[in-house]
């Protein structure tokens, strides 16, 4: 059982993009998926690309000397400003393409 | 319980393969290392190196050996290599620009800091150009740098900056001394320490004094209709530009407005302001030119031994004073003080 195994623990999943030389606050382009309005279909591609972006994260070390990583936050509020209940970073150059779907086009890749 | 991916040849017998094996040995060795690099921990900054920079000999004290690759927009590293030490430039501007920017760095280091390239023996320096796609972003990966063309509408491509190019090679000089953490504090710290070896390079390079110089970082590489003068500005930390595309420059100038994130690896971009801005009003009071007083003291603090990887401000802090009193006495000591005193840092 991986942390993200069972999504119907949070309310919603947030991806940016981070770090990088410039690491300006307008380039990390926040998006949020709504776990609630997930299908089931969808919700299980989501927990995929987390567990594969967790795999990816584990053997890394994002963000060192300026690389761009993807941040991603799971909350269990639903619209508060709580930190997050858990997070992953993953290197974007090492990425999977689901994870990279999430940040470029606001879309869960399917299985 | 062994693990299922453990390695049937331990790294370090591939290591010796790597290095020291014959003909086909070394060669299987050499990919299998780099390949099982995928799949491990990260192995130290030093060994990871070592594997790649087998194929490009070290330099003798004094020159650099230089090698710029072209990613041909493509995000495969190091791609392919175009320009090599003493070679003939192709015509293209940014192969030419890192090769010239890697070795003004390089002699900024030899010359005033006695630092023979980025581990000090002589490792040869690796950067890429045309890295991926419109990518706005230039950056340090263990074993070379590497540089996108940016976008055209916010970023020019990122070889146009001298202090950017510093700023990157100085990751490897960091990650190879001091090793300082890529989070929090030390993250801070291990970034401010690049804003302010590029900014010296620079200025080394132009010649200019504490009060001719813009102390700006990327002054060149925003595109015309951005509002902003730069990336980061270490006179006035958090005025570097406001820009709806970029957002407004969050760094701070003073503790008093540390801020506390767990984004940005917990600001490593963002506080490194203090710190950034700590040098600046340090230089300034010292007068002249930046590398012949503060800039030494901040190298002698960033070879320090005693310099640990999960070093705060205050700690670094404390060994630029020591630092200042041994090589320079008591009135540069006091300016050292006087400077982290005022970012809020200090007794």
């Amino acid at each position: 059982m991986t942390r993200f195994e069972d999504l119907s623990r949070f309310t919603r999943v947030c991806i940016t993009r981070e770090g990088g030389l410039v690491a300006a606050p307008g380039l990390m382009r926040p998006r949020t998926f709504d776990v609630v309005e997930c299908s089931l279909d969808e919700q299980n591609a989501l927990c995929h690309w987390l567990n594969e972006g967790e795999r990816i994260g584990r053997q890394a070390s994002p963000g060192r000397g300026d690389q761009r990583y993807f941040r991603i936050c799971l909350y269990k509020d639903r619209d508060g400003e709580a930190s997050p209940d858990e997070e992953l970073n993953v290197p974007e150059d090492a990425a999977p393409a689901g994870v990279k779907a999430l940040w470029e086009e606001g879309r869960i890749e399917p299985l | 319980m062994t693990s299922r991916h453990a390695p049937v040849i331990p790294p370090h017998m591939l290591d010796a393969l790597a290095r020291h094996g014959a003909g086909h040995l070394k060669s299987r060795a050499q990919n299998t290392l780099s390949i099982d690099q995928q799949f491990r921990q990260p192995m130290s900054a030093r060994a990871k190196a070592s594997i790649i920079h087998q194929n490009y000999p070290d330099s003798a004290p004094g020159a650099p050996a230089r090698y710029i690759f072209d990613a041909n927009q493509q995000t495969r590293l190091p791609g392919e290599l175009v320009l090599e030490e003493g070679g003939e430039p192709p015509e293209d501007a940014q192969v030419v620009q890192a090769y010239e920017d890697l070795g003004a760095t390089y002699r900024f280091f030899h010359d005033v800091m006695g630092r023979h390239s980025i581990d000090g023996e002589g490792m040869a320096l690796l950067g890429t150009v045309h890295y991926g796609q419109a990518y706005q972003n230039a950056f340090w990966n263990g074993e070379q740098m590497v540089f996108g063309d940016g976008d055209g509408e916010v970023f020019l491509p990122f070889t146009r900056a001298l202090d950017v190019v510093a700023h990157e090679l100085t990751h490897g000089v960091t990650e190879l001394t001091a090793g300082l953490e890529y989070r929090d504090q030390p993250g801070a710290l291990n970034e401010s320490i690049s804003d302010v070896f590029g900014v010296m390079v620079n200025q080394y390079a132009r010649g200019e004094d504490v009060t001719q110089a813009d102390w700006l970082i990327g002054a060149d590489l925003l595109a015309e209709g951005v509002n902003g003068k730069a990336l980061r500005s270490m006179a006035a930390p958090g005025t570097a530009y406001d820009d709806p595309m970029l957002g407004k420059d969050p760094q701070p100038a003073h503790m008093d407005q540390f801020v506390n994130t767990r984004s940005d690896n917990g600001g490593v971009h963002i506080n490194s302001g203090i710190p950034n801005h700590a040098f600046y009003l340090i230089a300034m009071e010292l007068g002249g030119n930046s590398w012949e007083t503060a800039g030494q003291i901040w190298y002698d603090t960033l070879t320090d031994e005693r310099l640990a990887s999960d070093a705060q401000f205050i700690d670094f802090a404390g060994l630029t004073m020591a630092h200042a009193t041994q090589r320079f006495g008591q009135r540069v000591a006091e300016a050292v003080m006087n400077g982290w005193r005022q970012v809020g840092i200090g007794p």
